[in-house]
């Protein structure tokens, strides 16, 4: 699709009295290397080419989207869709800006790096991982690569093309002692392209055999209201889940957030101050520019505890009528895009460690944790507990088997009593109704005073 | 095209075959008395199976324009590819039109959502939003390879709504799901009476002591937990020991009340599916017969493999569902006696480890006492693990209630089972 035929295609859709019309076009290239049972089991290779075409009026939204051979066809979906929509005409002749091309930021294309290579990097990590434990039954390693190629124009002018490099790097490994199971897991991604293969991955695959054998014969944890510390990176999931998408203009535009119309308002700890920031160079979550073609940036959401910004798009940001704030994402050309999060991250403090453990009588330390989910509306929570320890008398304990973790949103945002100073990432990808989209989430390790844990009775 | 990439194909001494998927879905949603969105979906894919020098490649693509180009990817994986087990194209010939499906008038629908919210706001004056949504989806599937070609065709409808409520400054939701061949209004109207009454006893809801309770598990949960555990049950899972049940084919892992079966060519769920991605013809099996791992699901690969039949679940799993048992919902609730109902879970993606096994999962429900419910139950956290809370049931409900496609559940009273709270 050239600029005159975007714009052409703009002018018919908006001919139906729409106040906003938005081509996406996306083409995508993936292939993942599955190494499994010490053999490249397979390679799985996914294109996609397509085009989504957005209608607005107010907040309604008409969406259609189409993989197709022949042009025509994006004519006659863009008819079916028109359909759906008359009244007076507002805008016409528009006229698109010359069109802003961004490069993929990568140290190392794809095919700098040849699929030998990356075939000799899986069979070395395979012969390590399984040489540092006998109880290790199964090692499955995972390589994604992506580069998704987008276009964006629409009524307000925009026409830009961004393409995006992402890569993900995946260890699952078993452990089996006689009846006992466990399974650890390690990742680690980017916005990145070859390069994903020289990162030092020493410490995690000792922790990945630690945290495995650990749990191999973890007891059952107890399960009460307890103090709870969260380890470095993937423990941000806690704020992903807890706050993170209660300020989704999705959620927050209609009422439908716990944390709706209350900008201003203290809702956390002073030591709370998080950040949104899809502009950092090279995190999982970063793009350039978002999905309706506004540039990412670093937005502070809550700052020493106060409410300060929502996560903004072009349609939900008609009733809440502030700034942009560069967050409108989409999984692919299927879908219309919402305000989504990138990189979002907790600011770090100046807390120790050892004082956090040393302050805990009994309480929980996860080290690592898993997905979780949300309720935006009543701020209900959960996220999983992958490797914990409990901590007794000031001292981290006996390993415990993994426990969901649940608790409300504002309730848990005042208990966050203590941030350490390391603040590290963890990758991960998110789902809502603009589909699954790659998030960073970062925080250094922190202690919240009280979080429901799951587990069984003292008396057991 | 497919037919030029498949001769292409051939003269590089190539066998390869195009599993074409062809979707058109309309949805249509709407929060309160506002249109949210209405979509149009149409899109092709073609999933590529070629053997090329005893490996198997595989392409999942939208384009097939350039054969040339998926030809030379199919060469070049091949050369890296150490899996050598043997498998081979479809060799099944099969055309069938499903049953009848209706034209969906989606501006009518929109119209019925908006009287239904007028009249659920109007009738409890607690509700704060009524986000709903209908989606209707025909997917026409073909296989072709030089010999053989397969083709079906199914259609599908959900209804979805969360209906979000306050009192005295305390907010709930509730959520309902429905799958369905057609609309179906009275359906929708009983299904939201049923969330509104949730709704309303979570206003009074408390958390209970950690325990362990015998528990009255509805088919919601018990559908999102199976389904959960389904990728568990393949021979591959099993071979690469990352399945809590390998090394059980065989063997008694559920109590005898358990019968776990799939039935995609079942005539009385919603859709039937008759071959899979790979053109295995399906058939009706049980998955656990009696509490005992009968049938492990398969694909060519570990078909030809293990020298058994292909089950027909490359790809897919469609219509897995519990044997239901004799007593209604109701008479479970009375027979429990004493106990702890759980009618909704979240966070199964990561809250159940599908590779040991262990559940953990925030819960909603109802605390009964003597047979009859007394308070609603939040904040409570069902801690199990799926051998434990299949071999600790009681008894088997007759609620058969489907679910999506792919699975349909009752409920099971359950005995032992430790629900965590914070009491």
């Amino acid at each position: 699709m050239n600029k005159e035929y975007c714009e052409n295609l703009l002018n018919k859709l908006l001919s139906t009295g729409a106040d906003y019309a938005e081509i996406y076009e996306e083409s995508c290239d993936s292939r993942t290397f599955s190494y499994l049972d010490s053999k490249l089991d397979r390679i799985n290779e996914y294109h996609a080419n397509g085009v989504g075409l957005r209608i607005a009026k107010g907040t309604e939204v008409y969406y259609a989207s189409i993989n197709y051979d022949d042009i025509s066809e994006v004519e006659k979906l863009a008819d079916e869709l028109i359909k759906n929509i008359s009244s007076k005409v507002i805008y016409k002749d528009i006229k698109l800006d010359n069109l802003e091309t961004i490069d993929a930021k990568w140290d190392k294309p794809f095919d700098s790096c040849s699929d030998d290579i990356v075939k000799n990097y899986m069979v070395n990590l395979d012969k390590e991982i399984r040489s540092r434990d006998k109880r290790i039954t199964q090692v499955g390693l995972t390589l994604s690569e992506r580069l998704k190629n987008i276009t964006v124009s629409n009524s307000k002018g925009v026409y830009k093309k961004e393409i995006r490099p992402n890569s993900r790097f995946y260890i699952n490994v078993m452990f089996k002692d006689n009846d006992l199971l466990s399974k650890s897991t390690y990742n680690w991604g980017g916005s990145i392209g070859a390069e994903i293969l020289d990162k030092d991955i020493s410490a995690g695959i000792d922790n990945l055999i630690k945290y495995g054998t650990d749990k191999l014969y973890a007891k059952n944890c107890i399960g009460k209201n307890m103090p709870v510390i969260l380890g470095p990176g993937f423990g941000a999931v806690i704020f992903h889940e807890a706050c993170g998408h209660a300020m989704e203009a999705a959620a927050t535009a209609n009422n439908q957030s716990v944390l709706s119309g209350k900008i201003g308002e203290k809702i956390a700890s002073d030591k709370v101050t998080i950040i949104d920031d899809g502009s950092i160079e090279k995190l999982w979550g970063t793009t350039v520019i978002d999905d309706e073609g506004e540039k990412t940036r670093k937005n502070i959401l809550i700052e020493d505890g106060v409410l300060k910004n929502y996560l903004n798009d072009e349609i939900n940001n008609r009733k809440l009528k502030m700034d942009l704030t560069g967050s409108s994402r989409r999984e692919s050309y299927r879908f219309a895009p919402v305000s989504r999060m990138n990189n979002t991250y907790l600011k770090p403090g100046n807390d120790k460690i050892e004082d956090m453990i040393k302050s805990i009588d009994f309480g929980l330390y996860a080290v690592e944790l898993g997905g979780g989910s949300v309720d935006p509306e009543t701020g209900e929570f959960n996220f999983a507990c992958d490797t914990a320890y409990m901590i007794r008398d000031g001292k981290i304990a006996e390993c415990v088997k993994g426990a969901t973790l649940i608790g409300n949103t504002l309730e848990i945002l005042s208990n966050v009593e203590m941030v350490g100073s390391n603040l590290e990432y963890g990758v991960g990808n998110c789902g809502a109704s603009s589909g699954w989209v790659p998030v960073t989430i970062g925080q250094p390790t922190i202690k919240v005073s009280s979080i429901l844990v799951g587990g069984v009775s003292d008396d057991n | 095209m497919i037919t030029n990439l498949i001769n292409l194909a051939k003269e590089k001494d190539i066998d390869l075959e195009v599993c074409t998927f062809s979707e058109n879905d309309y949805s249509v949603e709407t929060l309160n008395d506002e249109l949210i969105k209405f979509n149009i979906t149409k899109q092709n894919e073609y999933t590529i199976k070629a053997l090329y020098n005893d490996k198997v490649i595989s392409i999942v693509t939208e384009k097939i324009d350039n054969p040339e180009e998926i030809i030379n990817k199919i060469i070049n994986n091949a050369k890296l590819i150490d899996n050598d087990n043997k498998n081979r194209l479809c060799e099944n010939d099969f055309e069938v039109e499903s049953r009848e499906y209706k034209e969906i008038d989606f501006n009518n629908i929109k119209e019925e959502l908006f009287k239904l919210n007028k009249e659920y706001h109007d009738k409890y004056p607690f509700i704060i939003n009524i986000d709903m949504g209908v989606d209707y989806d025909v997917i026409e599937r073909t296989i072709d390879n030089d010999k053989h070609h397969m083709k079906d065709k199914y259609a599908s409808l959900y209804m979805f709504a969360s209906i979000s409520g306050k009192k005295n400054d305390v907010v709930k939701s509730q959520v309902v799901s429905i799958y369905d061949k057609e609309f179906n209004l009275n359906r929708v109207k009983d299904e939201f009476d049923k969330a509104i009454k949730k709704l309303e006893d979570l206003f009074n809801a408390t958390s209970i002591k950690t325990d362990k309770y015998k528990v009255l598990i509805d088919n919601y949960v018990i559908n999102k937990i199976i389904y959960t555990f389904a990728n568990s049950f393949y021979e591959k899972s099993l071979d690469m020991k990352v399945s809590p049940f390998a090394g059980k084919l065989g063997e008694k892992i559920f109590s005898d009340k358990i019968t776990i079966m799939e039935e995609p060519v079942n005539e009385k769920f919603v859709v039937n599916k008759h071959f899979d991605q790979e053109g295995s013809l399906t058939y009706n099996k049980e998955i656990i017969k009696d509490g005992i791992f009968k049938t492990a699901f398969n694909t060519l690969e570990y078909a030809i493999k293990n020298n058994t039949k292909p089950t027909g679940n490359a790809n897919m799993i469609c219509n897995l569902n519990i044997k239901p048992g004799n007593l209604s919902y109701d008479e479970l609730v009375k027979s429990m006696d004493n106990g702890v109902i759980i009618n909704n879970v979240e966070g199964l993606h990561a809250g159940i480890n599908t590779s040991t096994g262990d559940i953990s999962l925030q819960s909603t429900g109802y605390l009964v006492e003597k047979g009859k419910i007394v308070k609603a139950l939040d904040m409570i956290i069902l801690q199990t693990n799926i051998f434990e809370l299949l071999s600790n049931v009681i008894e088997v409900g007759n609620d058969f209630k489907e679910f999506s496609m792919n699975c349909a559940a009752v409920s099971l009273l359950i005995s032992d089972i430790t629900i965590s709270g914070n009491l």
